[in-house]
């Protein structure tokens, strides 16, 4: 591991044709450029150690075999985190639509009054972070977090991939994305400041 | 230029429309003065900050380092050159 890797040189169509070959080289490159990605997404998803293990091989394994059908239209971190999305999926079983036919508007009408101030306005940042120093809680609240709303929230936020990637990885339109986004955000919120309320009413 | 609203924030970020630098400005200028979409922009930052500590404190740098050795010998294994 350790050896950092520039993303920019897996585009180059060169590279690609190297990883349609399956050139152990060009592949090694990878795994170690994005093993670690792939398994704290796993992790991000909820999986165990040895789950988010499980999946980072399969993603491999599978990647290996599909390897020369890779067209590179998209970057390979995209193509990757595509079959770790199925992957997770699988395993979990859980390739189900999470109330994606809500619209945004529909979910901010609950969070917002008419007038657009917020309803029950959100909980000082201070108590939160003072609160997440000396509690486990935000593991708990991903737990209350659908699979593809955690997946979307990771994409988004600790990988910073772009709305298209994103849509492409989930197969899910930017309007989607956007009603997947919110809710994991509300939700996380949401549970995490009941929790802080919570404790405070103690 | 200032009467955009919480609703309307929210809104606009969600859309997964590209934002012009006018509309960033927009949304920048709101979050500045409301103090309630400041605290939720805070709030975000803390609960990001604190989910990638979660995940580098499960991961196993040893179990991350069997995965790729093991990933890499199947490679060759399966796959000649």
């Amino acid at each position: 591991m350790g050896k950092e890797y520039d993303p920019a040189q897996f585009r180059s169509k060169d590279f690609v044709e190297r990883i349609r070959a399956r050139e152990h080289k060009a592949i090694e490159a990878l795994v170690k450029a994005y093993n670690k990605h792939l398994f704290y997404a796993a992790l991000g998803l909820g999986f165990d150690a040895n789950g988010a293990e499980e999946l980072a091989q399969n993603v491999w394994d599978t990647f290996f075999e599909i390897a020369p059908k890779f067209e590179g239209r998209s970057h390979i971190r995209t193509f990757l985190f595509g079959i770790l999305y199925n992957k997770s999926s699988e395993l979990r079983r859980e390739h189900k639509k999470h109330n994606s036919h809500d619209s945004l508007d529909s979910l901010l009408d609950k969070q917002y009054s008419k007038d657009g101030n917020w309803i029950t306005p959100p909980i000082d940042p201070e108590t939160l972070l003072l609160a997440l120093e000396t509690r486990k809680l935000i593991e708990d609240c991903l737990e209350t977090i659908p699979q593809k709303q955690k997946m979307a929230f990771f994409l988004k936020e600790m990988e910073g991939e772009t709305t298209a990637g994103i849509c492409n990885i989930m197969d899910v339109t930017a309007t989607n994305l956007g009603v997947l986004l919110y809710r994991a955000k509300s939700r996380l919120r949401g549970c995490l400041e009941k929790k802080v309320k919570g404790n405070d009413n103690d | 230029m200032i009467t955009i609203n919480c609703r309307e924030v929210a809104r606009i970020l969600h859309s997964g429309e590209e934002l012009s630098r006018l509309m960033k400005m927009r949304l920048a200028l709101h979050v500045f003065w409301c103090r309630n979409c400041s605290a939720m922009l805070k709030q975000m930052k803390i609960i990001k900050l604190k989910f990638r500590q979660l995940l580098v404190r499960k991961a196993d740098v040893v179990q991350m380092e069997k995965v790729e050795k093991e990933a890499i010998e199947k490679l060759k294994k399966k796959f000649p050159e």
